[in-house]
């Protein structure tokens, strides 16, 4: 899939850039401006959210207004650059689980021995950096999309996860690209038998996201081993050349030795 | 030479197998002391487990002691008799400690608990702070101390709070009977799904459960991940009851209707724009 193929529309959720006295001095409904490298003081607006970061001699300051509560924080610290990347979307409103569950608006029926490529959403939560040291310092994460949790499975022994409704597409279409992320979903199905696919479950620790100037993405993998079960997992690659690799929340999670899929045990 | 009599009917040979047999039980307590000292560690306080792994150890050495006086010919049926009463005095004074200890070893094989989880144990609401060999110590949700035999605990019923990842709770809404049922479960389910720890499934539920004296009761059921369980039961009755009232709806509250039986006069009936009272 190239970038031809994707539509740019307006979007619903704007953002501004700001200069340090709070006027806007540009909108553009593609990421492009708002994720990478920004120098501080610096100040953006998404939607009814505004984030604003200043140097202080040796301190930064960090305060975010939002209709969900605002937040301040100091960082001793002679860092000048701060970074905008989209993480691994679990951390809001809480990082209660690693798992994040896609419901699909229509169930998806498989046809057995097929293998083909499924474009979905996933929510998009922004992470403010600051780099120095081995690791950058993650200052605040912001999300403008619904946060909702599920539980995949019985109340007993199931598996808590983020909440995300999307609609399947055979192709990639355009997205608000300040609230949702792009999922490829490569499904294939190995069994002898159709399957109705409701919903998929990823281990989010894992994920690998990407971003360019218009949107941000990532590559899963949905490998059915029966009716009601199956394996997912993340693409390590980027979906288009050229992207940019998301700063990671979850390393840790991403080395060698650890599983590096969830298996889906209740139910597709 | 190994026939040599040494005394009364003991031999060299006896001698070295008596001496064989002590050194093997004193091995085989050593190697039975650290196998347990490996197989409790990280489960078991290291105090404990030190105390667990010397009773193994001097258990097999006084057996083994035993035996080679078995081998020398020591009679032992006087030492019987006097270790036997020592052993049923020891026995009913060590009763609740032996019991607590294997009720605490049965714990850490069924699991029924783990430190850090919400329980009730023999009515104490709390927090288990830990788990000891002879007892578990809960902290309750008002900050005290309290330690429980294991004994106890592993007899009586435990409730694990924290067992499962989510819990439901439920609330009960009244509503005028002037107001709208069906209008009120849509507000209370919009809200239910703006919020974010009320889980999608299990699905909750808002029904009409009662027709009641003084109000229509809408019971509402969600789910919440236990970690949030508490904090969200407290928070969201109060959004529920203000996002009715911002609708137009109310809380329902105890009333009487009073009807005067004395009938409107010349008519024979009853004026009820007159004679209703509502207290």
């Amino acid at each position: 899939v190239k970038n031809e193929d994707m539509e740019t529309e307006e979007t619903a959720n704007e953002f501004s850039l700001l200069s340090s006295d709070g006027s806007s001095i540009g909108k553009d409904p593609s990421v492009a401006h708002m994720f990478g490298s920004h120098s501080i003081p610096f100040s953006l607006a998404i939607g009814e959210t505004k984030l604003e970061i200043l140097s202080e001699k040796e301190y930064l300051s960090y305060h975010r207004s939002s209709p969900r509560g605002d937040y301040q924080t100091m960082l001793i610290s002679r860092q000048k650059r701060v970074h905008l990347s989209p993480v691994e979307p679990v951390n809001i409103p809480k990082m209660l689980s690693p798992h994040l569950l896609v419901e699909f608006t229509a169930p998806l029926t498989v046809e057995p021995k097929a293998k083909r490529d499924v474009y979905l959403t996933f929510p998009l939560e922004i992470g403010l950096f600051v780099k120095g040291g081995d690791e950058p310092q993650c200052i605040d994460i912001v999300s403008l999309t619904h946060e909702k949790y599920t539980l995949y499975g019985p109340a007993k022994g199931g598996t808590l996860c983020r909440y995300w409704r999307s609609e399947p597409k055979s192709s990639l279409s355009s997205v608000d690209s300040v609230t949702e992320g792009v999922l490829r979903l490569a499904v294939s199905n190995p069994t002898s038998g159709w399957v109705k696919l409701h919903h998929v479950v990823f281990d989010a620790a894992l994920m690998k996201i990407f971003y360019d100037s218009r949107k941000v993405a990532a590559g899963a993998i949905l490998r059915i081993t029966g009716s009601e079960t199956g394996e997912t997992s993340f693409v390590e690659q980027p979906m288009e050349k050229g992207m940019q690799k998301a700063i990671e929340l979850f390393t840790s999670r991403k080395i060698v030795g650890v599983p590096k899929h969830f298996v889906m045990s209740e139910g597709l | 030479m190994l026939d040599k009599i040494v005394y009364g009917e003991v031999t060299v040979l006896d001698l070295i197998i008596a001496f064989v047999v002590f050194l093997a039980s004193v091995g085989i307590a050593k190697a039975a002391s650290v196998y347990i000292g490996r197989i409790l560690k990280q489960r078991v306080e290291t105090a404990h487990i030190n105390l667990v792994r010397k009773l193994v150890h001097y258990g097999i050495v006084v057996v083994g002691v035993f035996a080679v006086f078995t081998i020398l010919g020591v009679n032992l049926s006087g030492l019987l008799v006097a270790g036997g009463i020592v052993g049923v005095v020891l026995g009913f004074a060590s009763q609740s400690i032996v019991g607590n200890l294997i009720s605490g070893i049965f714990l850490f094989i069924e699991r029924p608990i783990a430190i850090g989880d919400s329980v009730i144990i023999t009515g104490t609401w709390g927090t288990v702070e830990d788990i000891h060999v002879f007892s578990t110590v809960l902290r309750t949700y008002d900050g005290l101390y309290v330690r429980i035999p294991n004994e106890r605990v592993f007899t009586e019923s435990i409730t694990n709070l924290s067992a499962q990842v989510a819990r439901r709770f439920e609330y009960e809404i009244g509503i005028r009977y002037s107001d709208d049922a069906d209008e009120a479960i849509r507000i209370i389910d919009r809200v239910l799904e703006e919020t974010p720890f009320v889980l999608k499934k299990p699905s909750r539920h808002a029904f009409v459960e009662s027709l009641g004296d003084n109000a229509v009761n809408i019971i509402v059921r969600v789910w919440a991940p236990t970690s949030e369980w508490y904090s969200l039961k407290m928070s969201l009755l109060w959004k529920l009851k203000r996002a009715l009232e911002r609708e137009g709806l109310e809380i329902a509250f105890p009333q009487r209707v009073v009807w005067f039986g004395n009938s409107a006069e010349g008519s024979g009936k009853i004026d009820p724009a007159q004679e209703r009272l509502e207290v």
